[in-house]
């Protein structure tokens, strides 16, 4: 899909979470960008930062632990760091929304489906219940569950797996936002659910040209829909480019690594080549390349000093010093 | 998986280990069964206690079964640990003092400590990351070059199964509906609903051509099954007889059998 103006951009963004461990630095200088009708995928291992990105863009950081250091978070060019949570209040929902993994923790157990969409067309909406209530049968409607009037009295624990995150969907696009996140919305979900799920987050990202940030660390639902890809490690984005490019020639090793880590389906492989060892804990972090104890190509200057980030390609950039050398088109 | 593990009685059939009935097993004949079949689950958390030292958990897994001294148990702790990669000295931690990768091994370890013949793995690498997933992969596969040892992989994940089975059966509400070596069943899956797994599987390939066979509907109950073929009501394929008449197995290639009229 062609790309449109920037409507989200972080710049050098910082949150720690204070633990009984230490200071967690979660998010450690991410810089990214999404633009209209464009999604990027932030892909990495468990623990290396993507939720807690994705909630320092609402502002939902844990509490109290969760706090935003440094940095800025640009929301069409506006910045939502200095923000209170009044006016943070009339952002979420309208201009930017997010969708979880576990549907469960998203609708109320207590209230129809009817309610809670109705209460959320409200925030944005103004008008008598009737009126909602069918614009609710119609964002039902356009999320494909079938006979949306009756789906509009069930309770959540009435519905499937799939057809709750479909009305968590719905609920999340109701505004309709700019910019949509999805925490690995289709985890939980069979995988036949999975692709009619992410083939309607596409369609109405076609219809809306929203900006999406989807994280998750599938490399198949990165390679299915994803235009840009940003690939985490320990805190910071150690490579990002168009999905076509990370896939064909990945630069950073990191990423080179994963890849060649994956089982494939469309091929036998008599042995796959592992990383050794793991990511390192995000309150004791090495002062070079985070990779670095890992990386195969590591030398002294990667243990002294954290890479900076090299372009190497149209879009595409990587935070390693093995990228300073090549060639920057 | 749980009829195998003797958790849950069958309704009818039988569950055969070297040709005898598990489920007539008593006394001894059943300890014996408990040390020839392990299990380790998705979450290795189900398989450790929190509270033990990995040595305690390790040594206990195989006390309950057999009877073994003090110092052959720790003999044979030491090399399980050494067998699935891990440092002498984890033997002396606590379970949360590793990662989920590690937390697998020692789940592994302790499947492995006395000696079964089989290892039931329930979704065993799919709450790991992509980058540890491989290393417990290949430790499956080395464990099993190593020593006389069948695994029963349950997994949804197809690249998985491509990479660790030698032999694939595909269950849909509690049927298998086909079953065939793992080359034959990826180089060729005949029945709809396995056609259907193979098209909603995303290849990590932006290349990868867009089979868009995306089926309709939801699964359903498997307390009240369809009948006929229990899939005919999600089957793009379905004929007049698939409502009607249960098919059966046939086998349409060396050794590949396929429940499905279409055959
Ligand atoms: N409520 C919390 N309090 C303190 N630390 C936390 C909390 N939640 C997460 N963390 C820590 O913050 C870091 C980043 O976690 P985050 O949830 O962002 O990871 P993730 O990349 O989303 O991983 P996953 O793929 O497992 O979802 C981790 O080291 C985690 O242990
Ligand atoms: S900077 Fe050095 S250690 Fe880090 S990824 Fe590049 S080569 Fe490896
Ligand atoms: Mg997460």
């Amino acid at each position: 899909m062609s790309a449109g103006p920037v409507l989200l951009e972080l710049r050098d963004l910082h949150a720690h979470l204070s633990t009984r461990w230490g200071v967690v630095r979660a998010v450690d200088g991410v810089s990214l960008t999404v633009r209209e009708g464009e999604t990027l995928g932030l892909v990495g291992e468990s623990g290396c930062g993507k939720t807690m990105t994705a909630l320092s863009i609402l502002r939902l950081l844990p509490q109290p632990a969760g706090r935003i250091v440094a940095g800025q978070i640009l929301l069409e060019g506006e910045d939502l760091v200095p923000k209170s949570e009044r006016q943070m209040r009339r952002i979420r929902g309208r201009r930017i929304s997010m969708i979880l993994q576990d549907p469960q923790t998203s609708l109320n157990p207590v209230f129809s489906v009817g309610n809670q969409l109705v209460e959320a067309l409200r925030v944005h909406r103004a008008g008598p219940r009737r009126r909602l209530r069918a614009l609710a049968q119609e964002a039902l409607r356009q999320v494909r569950v079938a006979a949306p009037a009756q789906r509009l009295r069930d309770f959540p624990h009435q519905m499937s797996g799939g057809m709750k995150q479909r009305v968590v969907g719905a609920i999340a696009v109701s505004g309709p936002p700019r910019v949509l996140i999805a925490d690995e919305p289709t985890t939980a979900l069979d995988v036949t659910i999975q692709l009619q799920y992410l083939t309607l987050l596409e369609e109405i990202q076609e219809r809306t040209r929203l900006a999406m940030l989807f994280i998750t660390h599938d490399f198949g639902i990165v390679a299915r829909i994803c235009d840009r890809v940003a690939v985490m490690y320990a805190g910071r984005i150690v490579e990002s480019g168009p999905t076509r490019e990370l896939f064909a020639a990945p630069r950073h090793p990191y990423t080179q690594a994963l890849m060649a880590a994956v089982p494939r389906m469309d091929e036998s492989v008599e042995r796959l080549p592992a990383i050794d060892g793991q990511p390192p804990a995000l309150q004791r972090l090495p002062p070079g390349c985070r990779f670095a104890p890992r990386c195969r190509h590591a030398d002294d200057r990667c243990q002294r000093e954290y890479p900076a980030v090299f372009a190497v390609g149209r879009e595409h950039e990587a935070a390693c010093w093995r990228a300073e050398s090549s060639p920057s088109r | 998986m749980k009829l195998l593990l003797r958790l849950e009685q069958p309704t009818s059939g039988r569950v055969l280990l070297d040709g005898r009935d598990v489920f007539t097993l008593d006394g001894t004949a059943f300890r014996e069964y408990r040390t020839k079949v392990q299990a380790v689950f998705q979450d290795p958390w189900s398989s450790l206690n929190p509270r033990m030292r990995v040595r305690d958990t390790i040594a206990e897994a195989l006390v309950v079964n057999r009877p073994v001294s003090a110092a052959q148990a720790q003999a044979r702790v030491d090399e399980v640990l050494q067998q699935v990669g891990l440092a002498p000295d984890a033997g002396g931690r606590y379970p949360h003092e590793f990662s989920g990768g590690q937390r697998q091994r020692i789940a592994l370890a302790s499947a492995l400590a006395s000696s079964p013949e089989l290892i039931v793995l329930d979704e065993p690498v799919s709450a790991l990351d992509v980058s540890i997933r491989a290393q417990v992969m290949n430790l499956l596969k080395d464990l099993q070059a190593q020593q006389p040892l069948a695994y029963l992989l349950v997994a949804h994940n197809l690249a998985t199964v491509r990479y660790i089975a030698h032999r694939t059966a595909v269950m849909y509400l509690g049927k298998i509906v086909e079953y065939a070596p793992t080359a034959s069943l990826f180089r060729a899956p005949r029945h709809p609903y396995t056609k259907a797994l193979f098209a909603a599987a995303l290849p990590a390939n932006p290349d990868a051509p867009r089979e868009d066979f995306v089926l309709a509907g939801e699964v359903p109950s498997p307390i009240d099954p369809p009948t006929g073929c229990a899939f005919h009501p999600r089957c793009p394929f379905a004929m007049a007889d698939c409502a009607r008449v249960a098919p059966v197995a046939r086998e349409v290639d060396a050794g590949h059998l396929v429940s499905c009229h279409l055959y």
